[in-house]
């Protein structure tokens, strides 16, 4: 099962992706919402989506609304730059993550427990 | 399998890349500030003002910097409270406004004391890749389209360009006047006027005796926009959107070292004084020399040095030059090769029999130094372009599969004489026949042609890279370990993988898979060519888009 990652920041979704590819997961990478609708779309195998939050146009809780009006379960775990467990508390989201010194390891931890370990 | 290793160094780049642009982020901040400074009541930035600082406070925490993120997070804490309020900004909130813009800028003057975090905590440090170059691959890069400017900082950084982005001119122009780069790329459209780039160049162009490429890009593809980016100096035109293939390839033209040519020379005479006054000679006019004393010991150094012409006396005991020189062209790799035969001999009859035999000149001792020259250097030019037409692929113009088979016998046998090292390895591009189908053979082409240049740039000169069949390309490291060949190769996957091609039909992007051996492991290239297609197989059999040693690796 593939991960799809969306963020707008190249730097940042290229360290992420890294990372996660690192672990022998299968990344799969958008820039914004719209592009990581296509991509879900047109790609039966993705099996959890990460996205930012804080990206022009399309904003990350909006990608997952969409993304749940289309009928999918598939998991979402939520990268936002300030501490917004609160704000989103009852948004739906399966996971919040903050993008902080230690999105490396909590990245893989929560990817981890979504996917298991190491991939397939 | 993939490398673990690896990752260490491409977070470092990543990082570098990542602290490389900081400055023209925070940069944008500054001028978000100014406007508002300059008219608050018309400043219609607030919200792109937000998100920037926004974007800063994640991107800089996710990568360790926590300075910078903490100075960005109580910017943008302000601003977005601001925003929600809806109000205008008054004299007070605007100087509150600059006071936390002041804590960033610290901050980013801070940034060299503090290297972030650890780049990748988990894997242990890797010999430094050999590919790396020392030449300047500076490429600054202005554009006001910040989705184009990242697309094409991205594309370009995977070719090995150090990449320096600006989205206003004024901020290139002070770039190039405090460094120098190999190239500048420029979009013509600014918020400053249609042609303004073409302007920005002009003038720098003034400025400036040493020419600095300059390749402009635009939404503009008419005649007039054409003609003055001419007449400013532009030294290439693309039409948007950019074909990236293309735009490398101009930018590699442009900026290549005009790499002078050093031809080399054998000389085979049985006087060593002899054969030591003409090497200086050619030495002299720049050439590389090698020296054979006994003809009957010419294969070796013939084989390793390679040479583009060969200096024959013609008169050697136990073996004449007539006879060497039939030899020499038996070897199917030497057919061709120009062959000058030095003598004291002035019968005519004799000459022409010499040039019978497959002698391309006759020289006559004593010679004038600038004869010897201009007479080799002349027929070594010739060899050259020969050897490029009967090697090489006539699309990328790496060496074919003939002679990168020939390559490979040669490095083994000089890697197993010198208890030597040598990976060797295969990719194939994954879906080839899909690409060719969806969007076409030019568009195809154009995939196997960004593939070659890639691989041409993140090896090693002295590396040898073949197209070895339609979509299949061989590689040979010398002297690189199992562990520097996965890196490099693999490494090598991940930038092409990302590499987004263009077509009338849309865009899209192209993975390959890879096998890689080593010499000791398998010694002759009937087994290491056997270890790498298993290897090869094993890729695309696992899925694709990976590189996979061969067995007992």
């Amino acid at each position: 099962m593939k991960i799809l990652l969306v963020d707008d920041d190249p730097f940042v979704g290229e360290m992420i992706a890294m990372v996660l590819r690192s672990q022998d997961y299968e990344v799969e990478t958008a820039e914004n919402g719209a592009e990581a609708l296509d991509k879900f779309n047109a790609r039966g195998d993705i099996g959890l989506v990460i996205s930012d939050m804080n990206m022009p146009g399309m904003d990350g809780l909006e990608l997952f609304r969409l993304l749940r009006q289309t009928g999918t379960k598939v998991p979402f775990i939520l990268l936002t730059g300030d501490d917004a467990s609160g704000r989103l508390a009852d948004s739906g989201v399966d996971l919040y993550l903050l993008k902080d010194e230690n999105i490396q390891e909590t990245v893989v931890d929560a990817v981890e427990k979504f996917l298991g370990e190491s991939g397939q | 399998m993939k490398p673990k290793e690896n990752i260490r160094e491409k977070m470092k780049s990543l990082r570098e890349a990542y602290v490389r642009q900081l400055p023209d982020r925070v940069r944008d901040l500054e001028a978000f500030f100014e406007r508002l400074k300059l008219d608050p009541m018309a400043f219609d930035g607030l919200s792109d003002f937000h998100r920037l600082a926004h974007s800063i406070k994640g991107s800089s925490a996710s990568f360790g910097y926590k300075e910078m993120s903490d100075g960005a997070l109580i910017l943008e804490r302000l601003l977005k409270t601001l925003l929600q309020s809806g109000d205008r900004p008054d004299d007070h909130r605007i100087a509150d406004i600059g006071t936390r813009l002041g804590f960033v800028r610290d901050a980013l003057s801070h940034l060299e004391d503090n290297d972030g975090g650890e780049d990748f905590r988990a894997y242990p440090a890797l010999p430094s890749e050999p590919g790396k170059k020392t030449e300047n691959r500076l490429v600054y890069l202005v554009e006001d389209d910040p989705y184009v400017l990242q697309n094409l900082f991205l594309q370009i950084s995977f070719f090995g360009y150090e990449v320096r982005i600006f989205d206003e001119l004024q901020g290139m122009s002070r770039a190039v006047r405090e460094k120098q780069p190999a190239a500048i790329i420029a979009d013509i459209i600014f918020p400053e006027g249609d042609l303004a780039g073409v302007e920005a160049v002009a003038r720098l162009r003034k400025e400036f005796t040493a020419h600095v490429p300059v390749i402009f890009i635009s939404a503009r593809n008419d005649l007039l926009a054409r003609l003055r980016a001419v007449r400013a100096g532009g030294d290439a035109y693309f039409a948007k959107p950019v074909n990236i293939t293309d735009l490398i390839d101009a930018l590699d033209a442009l900026t290549r070292d005009k790499e002078e040519i050093i031809y080399r020379a054998l000389i085979v005479d049985d006087d060593p004084e002899m054969a030591a006054y003409h090497a200086l000679i050619l030495q002299n006019a720049g050439m590389v020399t090698e020296v054979v004393n006994d003809p009957m010991k010419v294969y070796d150094p013939l084989i390793e040095f390679n040479p583009d012409i060969i200096l024959m006396d013609m008169y050697m005991p136990g073996c004449d030059g007539m006879e060497l020189s039939k030899t020499i062209r038996q070897m199917p790799a030497f057919f061709s090769i120009p062959i000058v035969f030095l003598s004291a001999e002035t019968n005519t009859d004799k000459q022409f029999k010499a040039m019978s035999m497959g002698g391309d000149d006759f020289l006559t001792k004593p010679i004038k130094p600038e004869h010897l020259i201009s007479s080799v250097a002349v027929r070594a030019e010739r060899m050259r372009i020969i050897r490029s037409f009967m090697q090489c692929d006539s699309l990328t113009g790496l060496l074919n599969h003939t002679k990168t088979k020939e390559f490979l016998d040669v490095e083994l046998a000089k890697a197993s004489r010198r208890n030597g090292k040598l990976a060797f390895a295969m990719i194939d591009i994954d879906l080839f026949k899909s690409v060719n189908d969806t969007y076409g053979h030019p568009t195809g082409d154009q995939v196997i042609l960004s593939l070659s240049r890639l691989l041409r740039q993140r090896v090693r000169k002295t590396d040898i890279v073949g197209r070895y069949g339609g979509e299949e390309f061989a590689v040979i490291l010398l002297d690189t370990d199992t562990a520097s060949a996965l890196s490099i190769m693999d490494g090598i996957r991940d930038s092409f993988q990302k590499i987004r091609h263009l077509s009338g039909k849309g865009e899209f992007s192209s993975s390959f898979s890879c096998g890689i051996a080593v010499f000791p492991s398998y010694k002759d290239p009937t087994a290491i060519c056997n270890a790498v297609d298993k290897a090869l197989y094993s890729a695309k059999h696992q899925g694709r888009n990976r590189t996979v040693l061969a067995e007992g690796e």
